[in-house]
């Protein structure tokens, strides 16, 4: 029976759980990449709401979602290069606004993982608790801490700060 | 040693930064963005099985705008697809149009409720021990192991509307076969159901591994039936690697970024098949539904030519030298009615789609003949790189002795791919059937949006 009150559900769901995503995407993919990840995922939640309303931690596995529609779309952009065709590889560069408080620090977030990256963004950039960033890269608060603390690390390393 | 509490200011200040750049750069996506936009390939995390047709069934209803394609264009998409064409699709992929229902890649990427191997078996489905069938590593380092998997639980049924067309049950099988792969610095796992197969080997798709890692592998899963001996995949910097299958499997697998170049499946009676190493059939031919009837040629006038033998051929000369990939493009003149004037739609198709330009071939089916020099008929183009949009009706005229194709029919064709006629071509002579874009509609080779999102397809004949 189809149940006329899920667009409502789902653009509940979406308000809720589509900043988080993105931000936590696009923070580790770059703005059009991640972006682009973002609501490919959540087309995907559209596509299975019923299994999506079932998860205790839809965010994580739609970030999860997201992480594969960013695979799936480098390896495309391999294949176009075969091809011999010509298409713009999206790098990561949103450093638009940003103060060059130190150049190096750039090269070094993007030189972590995107799940370091991640965590990071959300959690000192966007204030975002341990909780909620863990909420949306679909890890334990202990995983997300580990996260923050090696890239803050490299982040240091980049400032030559002793560290140790 | 550093914690996350000993922020360094000018760390901190980058990162808040970082983030209102990111926020300004990324614009939310809102629900509707989100319920109408296509995915054209898979995007369930690994480890899952993956939905079988009766799932895609009872999911239907959430697809965007018309459940009214019914289960029947729903379990495929190579019907219901408007057009993939994208240069980065895999060849012969095709998605379901914007707006339209299901994907064919949906059907090799939802995963049913349960799963296999993994103790998070779910309703509708009870996963079975893994049978071990093969492990072995390759010359460059990749692990691969495969195994198979029988589900002890019962196994829904598609819900197909009475009077339409249903799968086979074959296309909701019961097994599964795992691939677990694995080089220094990453491991994977992949799989697809145990389905019928097309032909005496089908590539199943690739297995990723090691891309986020920074050790990127290329594995290869392919599913055979007892005919097939070897498996042996030919990768573009020249390694090669084989097995013989086991119990219809084989993962072929190369250390690197390098794309495969060939997968071909060796039979015991010593001829070879070569399977299509870029495109992922992971969903087989045979549990599709058929394609909507063709729309009905027009009827035979009156006047018929003199030898209608020799005009039928005459006719399938044409078309077939003009979609036959290879052929010289200088003697098109002869073939293509007015050819001066689709020479740069031509260029324009070619160079949006050239693989498919590079790999496209032709069906000539029934031939009617509108009157002694002008005829109707059924065609149907084969490439690679684009989708495929099935039968089409073509027209021919004689002139000066020589069966041509119309020029119409050339503007249609050239416009799937991007090829605008100036002047435009006859509505009522230039109609695509089926899921074919109609002249004029066609968004670029990319969608002309998003990676995502629907685009034109091609099939570019070497109009030159």
């Amino acid at each position: 029976m189809p149940a006329v009150d899920e667009p409502v559900a789902f653009r509940e769901f979406v308000a809720i759980v589509e900043p988080k995503l993105r931000r936590a995407l696009v923070a580790a993919y770059g703005a059009d990449v991640g972006r682009d990840a973002t609501a490919d995922a959540l087309a995907w939640a559209w596509q299975h709401w019923d299994r999506v309303q079932e998860m205790t931690n839809p965010a994580g596995y739609l970030w999860r979602v997201g992480q594969t529609s960013v695979r799936r779309s480098s390896r495309r952009r391999v294949h176009e290069v075969v091809d011999g065709r010509e298409f713009d590889l999206e790098l990561i560069d949103d450093r638009r606004g940003e103060r060059q408080v130190e150049p190096a620090l750039a090269g070094a977030l993007d030189a972590l993982s995107p799940q370091q990256r991640a965590a990071v963004v959300l959690v000192h950039g966007h204030g975002y608790s341990l909780s909620e960033a863990g909420d949306a890269l679909g890890c334990s608060t202990s995983t997300i801490r580990n996260h923050v603390a090696r890239a803050l690390r490299r982040l240091h390393a980049a400032l030559e700060v002793d560290d140790g | 040693m550093a914690d996350f509490d000993e922020l360094r200011p000018e760390v901190q200040q980058f990162l808040h930064d970082r983030a209102s750049a990111l926020d300004h750069d990324a614009a939310p996506v809102a629900a509707p963005e989100a319920e109408q936009r296509v995915v054209i390939h898979s995007l369930e995390p690994s480890r899952r099985w993956r939905r079988t047709p009766a799932a895609i069934a009872i999911n239907a209803r959430r697809q965007p705008v018309l459940a009214a394609a019914v289960i029947a264009a729903l379990l495929v998409g190579s019907v219901g697809g408007f057009a993939a064409g994208r240069g980065s699709a895999p060849s012969r992929a095709t998605v379901a149009a914007r707006g339209s229902t299901q994907d064919k890649s949906t059907s090799s990427t939802m995963v049913s409720n349960g799963s296999v191997g993994f103790a998070t078996a779910g309703a509708g489905f009870g996963g079975g021990e893994m049978k071990k069938l093969f492990a072995r590593t390759t010359a460059d380092g990749v692990t691969v192991r495969g195994y198979l998997q029988t589900n002890s639980g019962p196994v829904p049924q598609p819900m197909c509307p009475t009077n339409q067309w249903c799968p086979p049950a074959e296309c909701n099988p019961t097994s599964f076969f795992n691939a677990e792969v694995s080089n220094n610095d990453a491991v994977s796992m992949g799989g697809n159901p145990v389905f019928p197969l097309d032909a005496a080997a089908d590539n199943r798709g690739e297995v990723p591994l090691g891309q986020m890692e920074g050790s990127p592998a290329s594995v290869f899963m392919v599913q055979t039936n007892d005919q097939v001996t070897n498996v042996r995949a030919t990768w573009s910097d020249g390694a090669v690697d084989e097995m013989a299958p086991v119990d219809g499997w084989a993962l072929v697998a190369h250390q690197g970024a390098a794309s495969s170049s060939s997968i071909v499946a060796a039979l015991k009676d010593g001829s070879t098949l070569e399977l299509n190493s870029r495109a992922n059939n992971s969903y087989p031919v045979s549990c599709q539904p058929p394609p909507p009837p063709p729309p009905e040629l027009p009827p035979a006038g009156s006047e018929q030519p003199a030898d209608v033998a020799a005009s039928k051929q005459g006719v399938t000369d044409a078309y077939k030298y003009v979609f036959t990939a290879g052929n010289d493009t200088t003697k098109n003149g002869d073939y293509i009615e007015d050819v001066e004037s689709v020479k740069s739609a031509a260029d324009t198709t070619k160079s949006n789609f050239p693989e498919a330009s590079a790999t496209v071939s032709v069906e000539v089916g029934e031939i009617r003949f509108l009157s002694a020099d002008e005829a109707a008929l059924y065609f149907e183009l084969k490439y690679d790189g684009g989708a495929l949009f099935g039968q089409q009706i073509g027209y021919a005229k004689l002139i000066d002795g020589h069966w041509k194709i119309e020029r119409d029919t050339m503007c249609m064709v050239l416009g799937w791919g991007g090829g605008q006629c100036d002047p435009p071509p006859d509505p009522a002579r230039s109609t695509s059937a089926g899921s074919a874009p109609q002249p004029g509609t066609y968004n670029g080779p990319n969608g002309g949006v998003s990676s995502s999102s629907s685009a034109a397809g091609t099939i570019p004949p070497s109009a030159n």
